[in-house]
């Protein structure tokens, strides 16, 4: 069950008419529910892998299956694959099209042969998924401010009740605080929904905050995947690459290079709420005696 | 389709073509297809055919270029020449029903294609060796006189040349819109032609809106960059007659009164 | 021009001053007749020195970029004034000479570049203001050196990566030579590698070439040294502080949708937890000195 890609190579023609792999033997496997992370820097092939998941590519050679069903066999429908692994670009906001909020939601129900009532009904629910307010069905998209838009692009795909969601930075352009709340309503459909994420990010801070497992790629091959902790604590690694770890994951290993801890922790710290508690805890055993030095 | 268009790119190259004023490609160009529509007789094709051959030659732009250049307008060509082969009266030479081929109607219609290849590989030329910049900058100041009949020709070559800047932008911004509405579902390649006219406003709405918010990004960063009109500018590559270019204009020179000549003389 | 005016008691000059600024726009809503006023900027006032590192925070939609194109005569506020260089931008011809004096650099790489090759872009500012040829040559090798993109002079802006593309944008304004550039959000569309371009040349004219940077984001850690913070939301100037002093104000800055720099949020839930950090540390580097002396 669930998606799984086999040796998945993709060639393409570069501007001197040469070949080049965009993507080299990439396998990976995921399942519903699951929060997986893709990293790597730009060129690396993130866009080309999702694009592929989500049937946009074919590949020059390898295999795809979506819940044991061979992808590229004959009578495999390309149109349930796109419905039931959504794929919502950069900016989604730009496709916005239609006269009203409503209707470009469901324009993603319609195609995949829903009758209209049913559309906008499918089109409310995600609407209220979203937290957009039912006002605004009949608005017109183009009128709203860029946090809404990106709900509304956001509702248009959740509309074909995909089955996985894949997200190709999500949260450009929004500030803090709208991106806590997009991040918050992922964390949302993948509980109460059961919805499988990848998340394509450069924001290292956001993947190990929020996502449990990721994937690496670099120059067309997958080259790590794993938990968040084992894949971050290869920093070095990392930057070899060209790729950060997260800002708590740098500062805990200066610490350790500093001796501040006087025992191993179990876990990498995630978070700067993580990394605060293990600094405050080694602190208060070890009865630093602050109140002198002030 | 829009990928196969040549029309407006540039060939990088250090040929003598490349070399010449704007002003001298704008004015051959105009020169070679006003000759070329001239009353046809089988010498002003061959002079025309030889002048072309040199160019081209000269100019060291592939030939496989200048052929995708003309494969866009195939149709078009097939086209028009499939109607002057039909509907041309006179001497018939083969008939089907209502369908006949006359003697005039093939000669027309062989004319026709000649001319309008032609008449895309010359200006194929022109464009391929003239960076859009440049060829604006040409248009600018060859047609600089009709300021005075109050034409905004400073404007119009700006307009152009900015147009063929953000040409590669929107064509990737095409196909980002139409690979999104396609992981939405969207069907582009099946139905009626009226449903695939409906089926393209998914793509254009997107595509004419962000165009829209680009020119207005655009236009203000423009101004920020103290852009006041074509007034008191002054060029990084300013326009500046050579040796070659005069040379140039006498070649011209020579070949438009020889097809003149072939034309009012040697006429078939 | 203008003449140079020291202010008394003063060395520095002011660079960039607005008062009292007030910018409403009207719109029409959908089955409404009177058109709806929307107040984008309420009575701002600001004043930046030649030099000076100046940051501006604030959530999308606070009035920030209004603002920029207010300092940089491309907007005419409804009240209110705006001076740079002592020169009014309410008067028609002190427009020109002030957007040469306060350049722009926006959020989008793409829709700022109107040449069709680096060079000829770059050449773009000093045409418009009638610069000789031969001057604007020099000038297109000194910007695109300052840059550090002297490689990619015959480029196709197409070409380039986001980072480089906002660098020619960058030397575009420089050819202009200003002496001061205000960014509007100029990393929000980069990558981190992009991202980390483009703040190295913005620190580099800053420090380097003495630019008046006037730096407008809602990332922090592009701000941290900044000489002055501005926090705008809904239109209005909330604080105007040294950095140091601003970090202090945690809850506040969540309240207006700015998350703080990594390590001022680590030292915000550190002292929650009962560790004490004195107000002496600074940096991310002073923080890790302290905790293991």
């Amino acid at each position: 069950m669930g998606l799984a890609l086999k040796n998945i190579s993709y060639q393409y023609k570069d501007q001197g008419n040469e070949n080049k792999y965009a993507l080299q033997k990439v396998s990976f496997s995921m399942e519903k529910g699951e929060y997986v992370a893709l990293i790597g820097h730009t060129g690396s092939g993130k866009s080309t892998l999702t694009q592929h998941l989500n049937g946009l590519l074919r590949p020059t050679s390898g295999q795809y299956f979506f819940d044991g069903e061979d992808v590229y066999g004959e009578h495999f429908s390309m149109k349930m694959l796109r419905q039931k692994v959504a794929l919502c670009f950069q900016y989604p906001e730009y496709q916005l099209f239609e006269e009203t909020v409503l209707r470009d939601i469901a324009f993603g129900p319609a195609n995949m042969g829903y009758g209209k009532e049913e559309s906008e009904k499918k089109a409310r629910d995600a609407m209220k998924l979203v937290g957009l307010s039912p006002e605004l069905e009949r608005a017109a998209p183009f009128a709203l401010s860029g946090g809404q838009k990106r709900r509304v692009a956001l509702a248009g795909i959740l509309s074909m009740e995909p089955d996985y969601l894949i997200l190709d930075e999500p949260v450009a352009g929004l500030d803090g605080a709208g991106k806590e709340q997009l991040f918050g309503l992922l964390e949302h459909l993948r509980r109460e929904n059961n919805l499988g994420i990848l998340l394509v990010s450069h924001d290292m801070d956001d993947v190990a905050s929020y996502a449990d497992r990721v994937l690496v790629m670099s120059e067309g091959r997958l080259v790590m995947d794993g938990k968040k902790e084992e894949v971050f604590s290869r920093e070095e690694m990392l930057r070899e690459m060209g790729l950060d770890v997260p800002h708590s994951v740098h500062f805990y290993h200066k610490l350790r290079e500093r001796e501040y801890f006087r025992e191993n922790k179990d876990g990498l710290p995630m978070t700067a709420e993580a990394l605060a508690q293990d600094i405050a805890e080694e602190w208060h055993d070890s009865r630093h005696d602050v109140g002198t030095i002030l | 389709m829009i990928r196969d268009m040549t029309l407006g790119q540039y060939y990088k190259g250090d040929s003598v073509i490349h070399r010449l004023d704007a002003r001298v490609k704008l004015m051959g160009t105009l020169l070679f297809v006003v000759t070329l529509f001239l009353p046809k007789s089988p010498a002003a094709l061959l002079s025309a055919t030889l002048f072309l051959a040199g160019v081209t030659a000269l100019s060291k732009v592939p030939l496989s270029m200048l052929i995708r250049g003309v494969k866009p307008l195939l149709f078009l060509i097939i086209f028009s020449a499939g109607v002057n082969l039909l509907f041309t009266p006179g001497e018939t030479i083969v008939q089907w029903g209502f369908l006949r081929i006359t003697k005039e109607g093939l000669r027309l219609s062989i004319y026709l294609v000649i001319r309008l290849v032609y008449l895309v590989v010359g200006s194929s030329i022109m464009t391929f060796t003239t960076t859009p910049g440049r060829l604006a900058d040409g248009l600018e100041k060859s047609l600089g006189f009709l300021t005075k009949v109050r034409i905004p020709v400073h404007e119009l070559a700006m307009m152009i040349s900015i147009a063929l800047r953000f040409i590669p932008v929107l064509t990737e911004e095409l196909d980002k819109i139409m690979k999104a509405q396609m992981s939405r579902g969207a069907d582009f390649e099946s139905g009626s032609l009226m449903q695939r006219a409906r089926q393209m406003i998914p793509i254009l709405v997107p595509l004419f809106v962000s165009s829209i918010r680009r020119a207005s990004d655009l236009a203000l960063a423009m101004d920020a960059r103290c852009y006041n009109g074509g007034i008191g500018r002054t060029k990084l590559k300013p326009l500046r007659y050579e040796k070659r270019d005069y040379a140039a204009y006498g070649v011209l020179g020579v070949y438009t009164v020889w097809m003149a000549g072939c034309a009012f003389f040697l006429r078939a | 021009m203008p003449t140079v005016c020291l202010i008394k008691g003063n060395s520095k000059m002011k660079m960039i001053e607005a008062l009292n600024l007030i910018f409403k726009y009207k719109s029409y809503v959908q089955n409404q007749e009177m058109p709806e006023e929307t107040l984008v900027l309420d009575n701002v006032s600001l004043s930046i020195e030649k030099g000076d590192f100046v940051g501006i925070l604030g959530h999308n939609g606070s009035g920030k970029s209004t603002l920029a194109k207010a300092l940089t005569a491309l907007l005419k506020p409804s009240q209110g004034a705006v001076y740079v260089k002592q020169m009014d931008s309410s008067l028609e011809e002190n427009v020109i000479p002030i957007r040469r004096t306060a350049g722009m650099v926006f959020q989008n790489p793409d829709n700022q570049l109107v040449g069709n090759l680096v060079e000829e872009d770059v050449a773009f500012g000093p045409e418009n203001l009638g610069v000789p040829t031969e001057e604007i040559w020099k000038r297109i090798s000194a910007a695109l050196e300052a840059v550090g993109m002297t490689a990619y002079r015959q480029s196709v802006p197409h070409s380039l990566s986001g980072g480089q593309k906002q660098k020619i944008a960058i030397a575009g304004i420089l050819a202009m030579e200003p002496e001061c550039i205000v960014f509007d959000e100029p990393t929000a569309m980069l990558d981190p590698r992009g991202r980390k371009e483009v703040l190295d040349a913005v620190h580099f004219l800053n420090k380097e070439r003495g630019i008046t940077v006037l730096y407008i984001t809602h990332h922090m850690e592009e701000v941290e040294d900044a000489d002055w913070l501005y926090v705008m939301d809904r239109g209005r100037v909330l604080w105007k502080e040294r950095p140091e002093v601003l970090w202090e104000k945690e809850e506040e800055l969540m309240r207006c949708g700015i998350r703080l720099p990594f390590y001022r949020d680590l030292i915000w839930r550190l002292r929650k937890k009962g560790v004490e950090i004195p107000k002496t540390v600074q940096s991310e580097e002073a923080l890790l000195e302290y905790l293991t002396r």
